[in-house]
This record gives C-alpha cells, sequence and structure tokens, in this order.
C-alpha cells in the first residue's frame, strides 16, 4: 500500500522574476518506508517538504498521503488531517517553551480533545523507545539540544500518524546526539511502523534510511537503495553527491 | 492537558511576554475607572447633574474610552505579532482556525479579568487621593469616599464589551497570514528600505509650508485644516522618506559609516525608521496635541482673570436711558448689595448718546470729559479733541483679530456731523460688544449733537476686588430686573464664577487625559522595542562573541533608543510652539510664559521616562535564558 504518491508537482514562485521551485516532481513511498531527501542548497528540498506537509500549495500536480489529497480540503478539515495524519519534526525542535516536555507531547493529542487517560497510555509507550521518561516533567530551558529533539520526535509521533515528516532534524544536534537520534528514527520505523520522509544534508544521517531521493534545480536526479549495510549506503551516498557537484563541498570527502 | 489548561499554562509561565498587554490593559482600566468614581460621586451626582462640570466629566470618560479601545488594540497587536511563531507552530500540529481564536480569546479573558481586579483594586486604593484632589479642583467641600458599585459595575461593563471586541477583531491579524509566513515570524531577511530624494524633500516643504503660514499670519480658508493637513503629511514624509534617506547617506559615507560602532547603529537603524516610521508619526500627532491641549488649557486657565479683567473693564455696568423709571432703586440695590459683602467700589457716572447704525449694536458717542473721568478710574491716558475730530474707542479687547485700523483723512459721520478721525484706543471701556463702535468726541461738539436716538448715563462701579464679588453679584441679577428699554445693566463676577470653575474643571480633565496620552505614548516606543528583543537578544549575544565589549553593546542601544525616543518628541514640541501661535491670536493676554512651562514639564517628564526604560530594556536585552 502507498503511503504518500507525488505526481508531475511543481512550484512556481511569482515575484519580479518568477523562478521556479519544483519541477514535475514524481515519486511514491510504500507504507512503512523511511525515505532521506538530498541535494544541494536551493535544489527545492525544503519546498518539496513544506509541499508535503501541506505548509505549502503546490503550483501543479498532486499530492496524495494515506489515500486523501489533503490540498483539497477545506482549511477546517485540513487543520484535523494535518493532526491526525502528519507528525513533524523540525531542525530547531520549535518546542514551546512555556509547556513542560509532557504538555509539549500532548500538545496534538489535546488539540484532538483527547481524553487525558489515553495520552498517558501512549505516552508510556513511547517514552520508554525515545528514552524520554526522566526528562518529561522538565521545561524545555532544563533539558540539551539531543532531548529536546527526542520530545520532539515524540510529539511528532504520539498520535500515530500515518506520515513522519522531519526537516534537517541533526542539523542542530552534535555527532553523538545525532546518531542517537537517528537510531531512534530507525526503531520508531520498525516498532511502530511509521511511514518518514526526511531532508537532510548529513551523509551519515541519511545513510540510516531505506531509500534516499536526490533532488537537484527542483526535480528528481536520482535515487538509491539501501543494501544489507549501512556503511556501503553511506558510501553510494557519498560517490552520487560527489556526482552532482553543487555543495558538495559541504558534506565531509572523508569516507570511513 | 485539555485546550484551556493549556491555555492558562501559556499565561501563567510566559508571564514577561503577557506583561506588557497585560500592563497597559490594567493602566487604561485604572484611568478610566478613577474616572467613573468622579463621575458617579453621590455629591457630584446631586450638585452638577446637567452643567459644564457633568458634561466635561462625561466627555473626558468617553474620550477615555475611545483611547483605551484603540490603546489595548494596539497592545494585543504588539503582543500576537511577537507570537506569530507559536500560532504556526500550533497550526502545523493541526489547530484549527477555531481552536486559534478560542485560544486568542480565552488569553483575552484571562488577561482581561486578570487586568480588571489589579486595575479596580489600585484604583479604590487610588480613588481616596483623586477624590481629594478632584474637590479642591472643583472647590466643593471633601468628597467623601464612598463604595462606587456604580463605577465598578460601569468600568466592568466598558471593558468587558471592549475587551470581546477585541477577541473579535484580534484574529484578523493573524488570521491573514499563510502558515509558512507564521512559522518564519519576524526571521525572514528584509528588503533594504528605500527612500525617494523628491519624496524627502516635499516632505520638509509641506512641513515649511504649515509653519510659514502661521508666522505669516496668512488669511486663507479653512486655515487651521490646511495647517494641520500640511503638517501632518509633512511629518509623515519625515519619518517615512527623509530619516530614511539621511541615513541611507549616512552609509555611503565610509569615514563615517566604517568609525567604531557607527555601522552598526545607522544600519539598524534604517530598518527601524522605515519600519516604524507609522508608529513613530502617531507619537508624533499624540505628543503635539496633549501638549498643545495642556498647554491651550493652563494658559486659558491661567489668563481668566486677566480676560475677564480685559472684557470688563469696569465690573459692574449701569446705563441708564431717559426712560428708565427705576433709576434709582437699581442704584442703590446695587450699592446695598455691595455694602452688604463688604465690597469697597468707586461710581463713576457719564453721559452718552446712540446713533443708528448698520451693525446690530448701536454706534455709541462719549464726551472727552466724560472719557477722561472713565480713563482716570481706569489709570488710562486722558484724550485731547479739537472741535470735528474724533477718536474711535475699540469695543473689543485688545487682539491680533480685533484690533483696528484708520486710513489718514478717514471721516466718520455720527448725526449730521461728519468729524474727522484721528486716532484710535484699542482697549475697551465697556463690556465687551455693549456698542457696535464707540467714538469720543470734543466736549462742544458731544453738547451740541441734535439729530440722536437716544441719550443716557452710564454708571460704572469699580470694584478692586470684583474677583470675590459674585455673591453680590448674583443676588443683584436675580433683583433687578429685565426693561431692557429702559436700562441695560451687565456684571462680570456672577459670569466669572461659573468661568472660572469650568475651566479649572476642563485643565483637570484636559491634563489628566493629556498625561494619560503622553504615557501611552512613551509606551508604544517601548513596546515597539520590546517585541523585538529576543531577535535582538540573539544579535548581540552573537556580537558580543566576535569581540563587541559591553560597553558598546550598551552604546548602541543607547543611541537607537535616543534616537527614536526624541525625534518625535522634538518634532512634537515644535508642532506644538507653532500651534500655540495659531492659539495666541485668538487669546488677548500673552500665553508664551504659560505655554513654555508646560512644554518644559513635558520635555522633563520625556527625558525621566527615558531613564527609566533604558535600564530596563538594556537588562531584558543582555540577560541570558
Amino acid at each position: 500500500m502507498n503511503m504518500l504518491e507525488i505526481s508531475k508537482v511543481s512550484k512556481i514562485y511569482d515575484g519580479k522574476v518568477s523562478y521556479q521551485a519544483l519541477r514535475h516532481v514524481d515519486f511514491i513511498v510504500p507504507k512503512g518506508q523511511f525515505v532521506g531527501v538530498m541535494g544541494p542548497s536551493g535544489s527545492g528540498k525544503t519546498t518539496l517538504l513544506n509541499v508535503i506537509s501541506t505548509i505549502d500549495h503546490p503550483t501543479t500536480g498532486e499530492v496524495v498521503i494515506n489515500g486523501k489529497e489533503p490540498h483539497q480540503l477545506p482549511s477546517e478539515q485540513l487543520a484535523v488531517f494535518r493532526r491526525r495524519e502528519l507528525g513533524f519534526v523540525f531542525q530547531d525542535f520549535n518546542l514551546l517553551h512555556t509547556l513542560t516536555v509532557r504538555e509539549n507531547i500532548f500538545l496534538p493529542l489535546a488539540l484532538d480533545g483527547v481524553a487525558v487517560k489515553k495520552m498517558n497510555g501512549r505516552l508510556n509507550y513511547i517514552a520508554p523507545i525515545l528514552g524520554i521518561t526522566d526528562i518529561l516533567d522538565k521545561r524545555t530551558y532544563e533539558i540539551s539540544g539531543g532531548q529536546a529533539q527526542r520530545a520532539a520526535i515524540a510529539r511528532a509521533v504520539i498520535h500515530e500518524p500515518a506520515l513522519l515528516l522531519a526537516d534537517e532534524p541533526t542539523g542542530n544536534l552534535d555527532t553523538k546526539s545525532s546518531r542517537d537520534v537517528m537510531e531512534l528514527f530507525r526503531n520508531i520505523n520498525r516498532e511502530i511502523g511509521a511511514t518518514m520522509l526526511m531532508v537532510t544534508h548529513d551523509p551519515t544521517a541519511a545513510s540510516y534510511c531505506d531509500r534516499i531521493i536526490f533532488i537537484r534545480d527542483g526535480s528528481v536526479y536520482n535515487e538509491i537503495y539501501r543494501g544489507e549495510h549501512q556503511n556501503d549506503f553511506y558510501g553510494n551516498i557519498m560517490d552520487v553527491l560527489s556526482f552532482m557537484g553543487g555543495d558538495s563541498r559541504d558534506v565531509s570527502t572523508i569516507r570511513n | 492537558m485539555t485546550f484551556l489548561q493549556f491555555a492558562i499554562k501559556n499565561v501563567q509561565r510566559n508571564y514577561k511576554a503577557y506583561l506588557a498587554y497585560f500592563l497597559s490593559s490594567t493602566f487604561s482600566i485604572l484611568v478610566f475607572f478613577l474616572f467613573a468614581v468622579n463621575l458617579f460621586h453621590p455629591m457630584i451626582g446631586e450638585n452638577f447633574t446637567s452643567g459644564p462640570v457633568h458634561a466635561v466629566l462625561s466627555t473626558g470618560e468617553v474620550a477615555i474610552s475611545i483611547f483605551s479601545l484603540l490603546f489595548i488594540l494596539y497592545s494585543v497587536g504588539t503582543f500576537l505579532k511577537m507570537r506569530s511563531g507559536e500560532f504556526g507552530l500550533l497550526t502545523i500540529l493541526g489547530a484549527t482556525r477555531k481552536q486559534l481564536n478560542r485560544l486568542i480569546l480565552l488569553e483575552n479573558i484571562i488577561i482581561g479579568l486578570a487586568a480588571m481586579v489589579t486595575g479596580i483594586t489600585t484604583g479604590l486604593f487610588l480613588s481616596k487621593y483623586f477624590l481629594m484632589f478632584a474637590s479642591m479642583i472643583l472647590e466643593v467641600p471633601e468628597l467623601e469616599f464612598y463604595m462606587p458599585v456604580k463605577a465598578i459595575i460601569f468600568t466592568i461593563t466598558c471593558f468587558l464589551i471592549i475587551f470581546v471586541l477585541i477577541s473579535i477583531l484580534a484574529p484578523f491579524a493573524v488570521r491573514s497570514k499563510e502558515i509558512i509566513e507564521l512559522l518564519k515570524g519576524n526571521r525572514k531577511p528584509k528588503e533594504p528600505p528605500k527612500a525617494s530624494i523628491w519624496l524627502s524633500i516635499a516632505g520638509l516643504i509641506l512641513m515649511a509650508a504649515g509653519y510659514i503660514i502661521v508666522v505669516l499670519e496668512m488669511d486663507i480658508p479653512f486655515g487651521y485644516g490646511v495647517v494641520a493637513i500640511l503638517v501632518s503629511a509633512g511629518t509623515y514624509l519625515f519619518y517615512s522618506q527623509f530619516s530614511v534617506f539621511t541615513l541611507m547617506r549616512l552609509t555611503s559615507l565610509p569615514t563615517l559609516f566604517f568609525r567604531k560602532t557607527n555601522l552598526l547603529w545607522i544600519s539598524d537603524l534604517v530598518y527601524r525608521m522605515k519600519d516604524n516610521a507609522r508608529l513613530l508619526f502617531v507619537v508624533t500627532i499624540t505628543c503635539a496635541l496633549s501638549f498643545t491641549t495642556m498647554a491651550t488649557f493652563f494658559s486659558v486657565y491661567q489668563t481668566v482673570d486677566e480676560e475677564y479683567a480685559k472684557s470688563y473693564p469696569i465690573p459692574f455696568n449701569y446705563s441708564s436711558y431717559s426712560s428708565d423709571v427705576q433709576r434709582e432703586n437699581n442704584l442703590s440695590l446695587i450699592s446695598s448689595k455691595l455694602d452688604e459683602e463688604g465690597l469697597s467700589y468707586r461710581i463713576v457716572s457719564v453721559p452718552f448718546l446712540e446713533f443708528d447704525s448698520d451693525l446690530s449694536q448701536k454706534t455709541g458717542a462719549l464726551s472727552t470729559q466724560g472719557y477722561n473721568r472713565l480713563a482716570e478710574l481706569l489709570n488710562r491716558e486722558p484724550l485731547q479733541l479739537k472741535s470735528g475730530e474724533a477718536i474711535e474707542v475699540s469695543t473689543w479687547t485688545n487682539k491680533a483679530d480685533s484690533r483696528i485700523t484708520i486710513q489718514e483723512n478717514e471721516t466718520v459721520h455720527l448725526g449730521s456731523d461728519t468729524l474727522r478721525l484721528i486716532g484710535v484706543v484699542q482697549d475697551n471701556i465697556f463690556p465687551e460688544g455693549s456698542f457696535g463702535n464707540l467714538y469720543v468726541l470734543n466736549d462742544s461738539d458731544f453738547e451740541k449733537q441734535d439729530s440722536v436716538l437716544n441719550k443716557g448715563v452710564y454708571y460704572g462701579y469699580s470694584v478692586p476686588d470684583w474677583t470675590e464679588a459674585s455673591t453680590a453679584a448674583e443676588k443683584i441679577s436675580a433683583q433687578i430686573g429685565s426693561d431692557w428699554d429702559a436700562f441695560k445693566y451687565r456684571s462680570s463676577p456672577d459670569w466669572y464664577q461659573t468661568d472660572k470653575l469650568t475651566y479649572k474643571l476642563i485643565l483637570f480633565v484636559g491634563s489628566f487625559i493629556s498625561i494619560v496620552f503622553f504615557i501611552a505614548a512613551g509606551s508604544f516606543i517601548y513596546f515597539r522595542f520590546y517585541t523585538d528583543v529576543q531577535e535582538e537578544k540573539g544579535k548581540y549575544r552573537n556580537l558580543r562573541k566576535i569581540g563587541m565589549t559591553i560597553r558598546e553593546v550598551k552604546k548602541i542601544i543607547t543611541v537607537q533608543l535616543a534616537i527614536l525616543f526624541f525625534i518625535p518628541i522634538f518634532l512634537a514640541t515644535l508642532h506644538s510652539v507653532f500651534a500655540l501661535q495659531l492659539l495666541q491670536r485668538l487669546i488677548s493676554v500673552s500665553i508664551g510664559s504659560y505655554a513654555s512651562i508646560i512644554l518644559i514639564f513635558f520635555l522633563v517628564a520625556w527625558f525621566i521616562y527615558f531613564l527609566l526604560l533604558r535600564p530596563r530594556y538594556l537588562r531584558s536585552l543582555l540577560e541570558e535564558t
């Protein structure tokens, strides 16, 4: 079953000089797949993510998530769609500073009017997986970046979304925390069976995915699937990146 | 956690973000409530239900409620803008429009209720002093403290309406934006501001044109309106174009621009000026209005005695015609009432003539002898006239608009005579408007006039302590009757008393409102700085990392804050000075010194305000979180 279908999606920004950020992007993500999207700066990856996440509208083309076309929904139903079907993880966490970690995680459920008992049940299930049981009652300024990102992931998955979207989730984290977060993503992918789409710069983070889609100049440039070994996959990713040129200087050229 | 709990926690834990909004609401409620306490005071209710006191107080209350609505609306706008990122996040997490609106409504209810409780409680404590002050002003025996139930109900009702209106209007501030904009909030890079040299010059020309019209006393249709529009438009262009243009020019002077911290504050100020042009414009106009109003009321109040002395050079005036049979009775009535009050007085009687005229009032004439007797009473220069000559005496007080000019060899026809006009006395001797025109003639010319309309005798009672004579004046007015064909009686102390009280009250209400506006204008600028504090904090943290000292940071902030704080106030002062010039034309007493007192008072207050706000802002900017 396909969780995400992107067909002929284009996005043109009108302005004095109109600018085509996406050109006829086509791909399909089956249920349970963990997809990474890579590409140089300005290639259109974030635009693509924004279009999928319903933050932005495609100029032409279709986005189908879990059999529904969110862009066709009226705003009230779109909000309900976001809250039930989508989960978001941001580069800068976007936790609300006014709330504790627990309250932040409950937010999507509170918006949906879920009973507190049920909220606690879900949290008790995911908190150990994410390793955040000890920090649930802390405020956001009392925890580290890695913990904040794990809390943000908990918020993104607590309502069991059909599609989990992540925008550079390791962008603000050190190497150790990045690895932890990526391990977590993989665990969530396996244990909860979540379908995930992650935009990233970091080849190491990308090597945790099942499949990488490379974007360049607004269209799909290449895609590769993971084999048995993560290290081989990392090598393949590096190869494609150096082929693509662009800002491959951004990434480390040393292979491990 | 329910949605309601979420809203409450949001307010509870993020009180700093809500503080500015809460304080401005509390302030508005406090001001409104204090006024209501006076308005509904049982004694004011009994004594002044329909008089000018009630009218002035009610007008003040209406002005304050309109002000409150705008002030709170502005604060809530700033407050919502500050939180756009939060709203963006909530939208992405799946909050519906309805839920966001409900959140805003809930927050407004929480803040509104808290502000009402705080505002009214503080008001109850302060009202005792406010009432004492009011009773001093109104010259009524001490207004006792009372439980102002009506005032409380009135305040709560009005502000419930205001907060409901705001909750309905507020979501529009968030509604129109796309989520993507909300999420980025203020983070997106700004386009460099543009300013046109022609519009900059036009701004200066418009302002100058307004000033020139005032200085040259030009007579143009809708004069005041035209001046107000010219100066307002000029002010707006001054901020949106001229200031930006000037600063942009500074950036292109390398030796200046790249010197120390100039680079930072100038480039920053360009953006701030452009972004805040409308705000600075509003602050300037608000301050100019509040200065001018305050200076006007203060001057009018201070000069009311002088104005009265000028419009009624002699406080008690009795003009008797030949048909007056009551003369003896009336004159003894006036004398006896003045005696009863223990007031000393001098009576002067002079004959006068009346001629028909084109004006609604008759033309009057005095003999030289008669005029000189009155002049002696008023300590004025005596006149001397030859036969065939006349001197015109103004029938209005001496001010720019009513000055009389005569041509050389101008003549005047009185009855069957034609007389040569040889001079003018610009100060009136009779109450304003007693005659259409008034002339002094040579004694023999005066005697031989035969084709006159009326002959009569004028009796003037000069009372040195006329300001104390209101009781006597009221008693006389009540008994003297009104046979206007036989006599005319006019006295000033009774009117003076009412006028003095009214002006005092207007001054009281006016200064109260002016000060409220003034404080609000200062808060507007402070709010604007406070809105950007998070962003600025990050910026200065980075600047300090690359080696900027705290001293330098403080200097940059102080310069920026000072420029944005003081330019509007100086411009407002300038505007007020010219506005007061216009006002001077209508007032015969010079108001310069009184107006200066007020302007200096405001400038000092503003400076103190700046000294109080600057460290607060610096602290919130430099504190670590």
